[in-house]
């Protein structure tokens, strides 16, 4: 009897050291690829019990629309994002569940926008319960949505061991995999599509003022939900998020889930059309035809931060203990998102979403200068054009990418083009991306219109001396000519023979002529301007390539 | 439910569970219900035509071993002796024999039809097209194991026939031995004589046969998981794309492929044995290191052991001690001499063995021919075993370790030469390709071009697949010195032993090719 229970007991030694090992090290780095959802489904649990005034449930459309650091930094509101890629309504019970299990009293703003739709990629469910801990409540959420994919009992391991669905990326497994980079940004987000992309949705915004019932199985995942927040006496908020959602009907029922929502006794935010009031410009504070980038980001909070701290009683963070956790995030977080930002932008000045953004902008070269061109704003009183160095495209600009004012064109009040030249403080060999705002002069001063958030650039570079000729001299030499070039410290003379390539022949420091002695045979002759860049170094024209010919 | 899977795992651990839980006499149940559970989740309804081959064969036995006994009762009972004790008995026999041939045929004829209809039909129909009339294609469903439980059966039949076992008298304990589930997939053939009682029995649990059966699991996943599922890939892919590649590529994915099949098959086998050693029970061995063979003859000697013993069992010593067989010596040694004429009636029966060893592999030429060509060379050495005796003491290599693996190198290239039959759609794709790889064979461009890249493999994975077939190649050749890996590893303290096992377990977990993002190949032997 000892003896069995001795190997009873080695067996289960064995199984549980494996499970710990598989569960804790060799499965953490193998969870789904978005670094955001250990972010902001872990990083919810590090903040101390009782800290946050509100969490928001829901899909990506949550975090990409929330800002928890500008609503902290705005009205001293502690929130957090407590949302998943994809997350399927039928599973936002468990989702409320796992929050209230770390903050049980905070305020819950639920997200009505799931349900739009009657199904999901059945992909998303890894999103949704790769990073829950293991408890009734992770196997009631794989249930539920396993359930409603259809996948087989047998398929469902994969759920409690995302190791078995996504192991076949040993081989490409970095760094980052294994760190998780958790930047303590409470759940604000700060990925690179967030940060930098800007898509008009014009085409995909519908308004409707139609209701549409929905199908009796997101009926019945409706009404539980509401049965849980009644039962558990929630503070509750639900919202329906301004989206570009494509069709009417999915539009039309978002309004009939507000509505029914609200008819069940509950506060309901339906902000589904409500984009003018917000600021949310279609053209460019979207990311996609769901999620706002940045810069919506900041609009919304602002406009619903507004809302929420009117209709609960917060206390203001930035004035208790709270305070030094947050403004340390706020710090780093601004860090990342600042360079995006227009100087009018951070400094809160007042908006005309009136005034459209000027088109047709070209900016090139124009010698030690560059050359803005932009189309006229009917209604715009001038323009204030910035610059900052070139971003490259999806690359987060850093603090040295800032937009900074670059110089303002007053509008004569025509229409057709202005042009602004920026030569201040620019030397050949810069480059610089340009954003011009239309603006209108109100009652507190500058009103800037829409905006994009990426420019077209340019480098200031030298023009290509002209050359004017070569003549005889009556000893024989040969005396090359050409233009003056702007800005041009000295000029390179070359030289090839027939079907030879250049050689460098002499540097010419003062005037635009140059006389050769050696003339022994039918040469070609060409010049590069040159003068000192930006950076210390001799930077240099283009040159004639065909050259010009001396017998 | 396939071997490789975690619902399999499960289900292991629940028959091992049940089966060391229930009262001993009850165990033999459990193994059957099982079996039959896993049969029927495997194959649905195709189930009745397991059940259909296990009754006909048990009654086929049952009505046999009533004919011999009656007939040893009556030759008691008439107190024949002699040469009237003789001549009874061989009445007796003949008699027995129509029996036997009546369950043969069911149970032949129903591999045969589910199987071979179409290859038959499709070959008929070459001739009879011209007659305006054609066998139509069937679409058949075949049953799991149909080919292994098939010969299973037969060779049951003939060994109560040949009086060297007694029928078995419970039919569900039958029904045990024809489904038994490690071995119903993929073998190996199993003999009445050595495994029925081993089911039957009663097993206690025993921790070291548990932890030796559980180290074989993991070793035969590690096999077809780490090894033959990822050589697959490049293998497939040159294999559907042969007419883009030339040269060494070419022998280097029949290779591929050889090793590919060895680590999945021989995995298979792991997997079984070691379940059926958890449950106390014993299953023939399937291969002694088949890449270490120093000839053809000595390869198929260690591969697929129990195939080769079933055919030498019921097709080659029938074939060549038959009394046909034995005028045809008689008349090539007239004609050709002692040495050749002695000869040619084991040729001609080893013929029928490796035509019907390829056929048994799939209703197709290419398998024919494959297992003609191994055939030929057994043959073919048997033919000039004087001849190398004489070269080999002439060269003075006998014995040298550099014969050896020439020899075993030898033996790899034309056994996988061999397989272009086996793995290509057909034979002319197989003679294509063969033709092809003599093409500059010496060209090694291919391993500096990126070429082995665009076969589906990264870099890392060529390195964990090559680092894998190197471990393979060193347990067989300790297995081959006969060094005792897994008694060694038990000696071992409990902490550096555990630490093997976890580092068994995460790497199959981790490199293993299995789960929703693979498309898991299935056991090559289980189409068989």
């Amino acid at each position: 009897m000892r003896e069995k229970a001795g190997i009873f007991g080695r067996v289960a030694v064995f199984a549980v050291i494996l499970a710990v090992i598989v569960q804790c090290f060799v499965q953490y780095p193998f969870r789904s690829t978005d670094y955001r959802i250990p972010q902001m489904l872990e990083g919810i649990k590090k903040e101390p019990a009782q800290t946050l005034d509100c969490v928001l449930v829901g899909a990506s459309n949550v975090y990409t629309f929330w800002n928890s650091i500008a609503a902290y930094e705005e009205f001293g509101i502690t929130s957090w994002t407590y949302a998943v890629p994809g997350y399927p309504a039928i599973g936002l019970k468990n989702l409320l569940i796992e929050a209230r299990k770390a903050h049980p009293d905070s305020v819950y703003i639920i997200s009505l926008n799931g349900f739009k739709k009657d199904s999901f990629r059945d992909v998303y469910i890894h999103n949704a319960v790769d990073y829950f801990p293991l408890s009734a409540n992770k196997l009631d959420l794989i249930r539920r949505l396993c359930d409603d994919a259809e996948i087989p009992a047998g398929d469902r391991l994969e759920y409690i061991l995302p190791l078995i669905r996504f192991h076949s990326r040993w081989s490409s497994l970095e760094e980052n995999d294994f760190l998780h980079p958790e930047a303590n940004h409470k759940g604000a987000q700060m990925n690179p599509g967030f940060l930098t992309a800007s898509i008009d949705q014009t085409a995909f915004y519908v308004e409707t003022d139609r209701r549409e019932k929905i199908s009796d199985k997101m009926q019945g995942v409706l009404d539980d939900l509401l049965a849980y927040c009644r039962e558990e006496k929630l503070q509750v908020l639900f919202v329906a998020m301004p989206q570009a959602l494509g069709t009417e009907e999915a539009a039309a029922r978002i309004n009939y889930v507000c509505d029914y929502v609200e008819e069940q006794g509950f506060d309901v935010l339906n902000q589904l059309h409500e984009t003018e009031a917000i600021g949310i410009d279609i053209q460019t504070d979207l990311k996609d035809r769901i999620h706002t980038n940045i810069h919506g980001a900041l609009k919304y909070t602002d406009y619903t931060g507004k809302i929420l701290a009117e209709k609960f009683d917060f206390k203001d963070a930035r004035q208790d203990e709270r305070a030094a956790s947050w403004n340390a995030s706020a710090e780093e977080y601004r860090s990342i998102i600042n360079p995006l930002l227009y100087p009018f932008e951070l400094d809160g000045s007042p908006r005309d979403p009136g005034l459209t953004f000027p088109g047709q902008q070209d900016v090139q070269s124009a010698g030690k200068g560059i050359a803005v061109v932009f189309s006229a704003v009917p209604g715009a009183d001038g323009y204030d054009l910035f610059r900052r160095l070139p971003v490259k495209k999806n690359h987060v600009p850093t603090e040295k990418q800032s937009w900074h004012y670059a110089g303002t064109v007053v509008s004569d009040g025509r229409d057709g083009t202005y042009e602004f030249r920026d030569t201040e403080e620019i030397s050949v060999g810069d480059s610089f991306e340009y954003s011009v705002v239309a603006y209108r002069m109100g009652e507190n001063g500058k009103e800037y219109g829409r905006c994009c958030y990426s420019g077209n650039s340019a480098a200031a570079v030298l023009d290509t001396p002209v050359l004017l000729g070569v003549s005889i001299r009556e000893d024989g030499s040969r005396e090359l000519a050409w233009s003056s070039v702007d800005g041009a410290e000295s000029y390179v003379v070359y030289k090839k023979a027939e079907g030879g390539k250049y050689s460098k022949v002499a540097v010419v420091k003062d005037g635009c002529t140059y006389t050769d002695a050696e003339t022994d045979q039918p040469e070609i002759y060409t010049v590069r301007a040159a003068c000192k860049g930006s950076g210390g170094d001799t930077v240099y024209s283009d040159y004639d390539k065909e050259g010009v010919r001396a017998e | 439910m396939t071997f490789v899977s975690f619902p399999f795992i499960i289900f292991i651990a629940a028959v091992a569970l049940v089966y060391f839980l229930v009262p001993k006499r009850f165990q033999w149940i459990v193994l059957l219900a099982a079996s039959y559970f896993f049969y029927f989740l495997n194959s649905e309804w195709l189930i009745l035509l397991l059940f259909a081959t296990t009754f006909v064969t048990f009654m086929v036995g049952r009505k046999i071993g009533a004919m011999q006994d009656a007939g040893n009762a009556a030759i008691e009972a008439a107190g024949l002796a002699g040469k009237a004790k003789k001549e009874a008995r061989s009445k007796n026999k003949k008699k027995t024999l129509h029996v036997l041939w009546i369950g043969v045929a069911f149970d032949l004829g129903m591999l045969l039809f589910l199987k071979y209809f179409n290859f038959f039909a499709g070959n008929a129909n070459i001739i009879l097209k011209h007659f305006g009339w054609t066998f139509p294609k069937l679409h058949l469903l075949l049953p799991l194991g149909i080919s292994f439980y098939t010969l299973q059966a037969m060779a049951y039949m003939i060994d109560i026939y040949r009086g060297k076992i007694r029928p078995d008298t419970n039919l569900a304990k039958f029904m045990l031995f024809m489904s038994y589930f490690p071995q119903i997939v993929q073998g190996p053939f199993a003999r009445y004589r050595h495994l029925a009682n081993q089911l039957y029995e009663s097993h206690s649990f025993d921790y070291k046969r548990m932890a030796f059966g559980a180290q074989l699991i993991l070793w035969g996943f590690m096999k077809k998981t780490i090894i033959a599922d990822r050589l697959a890939v490049p293998v497939e892919y040159v294999f559907n794309h042969s007419g883009n590649y030339t040269g060494l590529i070419m022998f280097l994915a029949v290779a591929g492929y050889g090793l590919q099949v060895y680590a999945d098959f021989s995995g298979g086998m792991e997997i079984a044995r070691g379940v059926s050693q958890i449950l106390g029970i014993e299953i023939e061995l399937n291969f002694r290191q088949p890449y270490f063979s120093n000839s053809i003859e000595d390869f198929w000697r260690r591969w697929h052991i129990t195939l080769g013993a079933w055919m030498k069992d019921y097709i080659f010593y029938p074939l060549s001690l038959s009394k046909s067989f034995a005028g045809v010596s008689r008349v090539t040694r007239k004609i050709a001499g002692n040495y050749i004429g002695k000869k040619i009636p084991a040729f001609l029966s080893m013929f029928v063995v490796y035509f019907l060893v390829g056929f048994w592999h799939g209703s197709e030429w290419k398998y024919i021919v494959y297992g003609v060509w191994n055939g030929c060379f057994i043959m073919t050495g048997i033919l000039l075993t004087d001849v190398y005796a004489k070269m080999r003491a002439v060269t003075g290599v006998e014995g040298k370790i550099s014969w050896t693996v020439f020899q075993v190198i030898r033996t790899f290239i034309i056994r996988s030469i061999g397989l272009f039959f086996a793995r290509a759609k057909g034979v002319h794709q197989a003679l294509s390709m063969m033709t092809a790889m003599t093409v500059k064979w010496w060209d090694l461009s291919f391993l500096t071009q990126g070429t082995l890249k665009s076969l589906g493999l990264d870099n890392a994975n060529w390195i964990l697949v090559i680092t894998a077939i190197i471990i393979l190649f060193a347990v067989d050749y300790l297995h081959e010195k006969e060094v005792p890996i897994r008694e060694t590893i038990a000696a071992q303290p409990i902490v550096f032993r555990w630490i093997i096992y976890y580092g068994a377990i995460i790497a199959v977990l981790i490199f293993g090719i299995y789960g929703p993002s693979y498309d898991s190949a299935a056991f090559i032997y289980e189409q068989f």
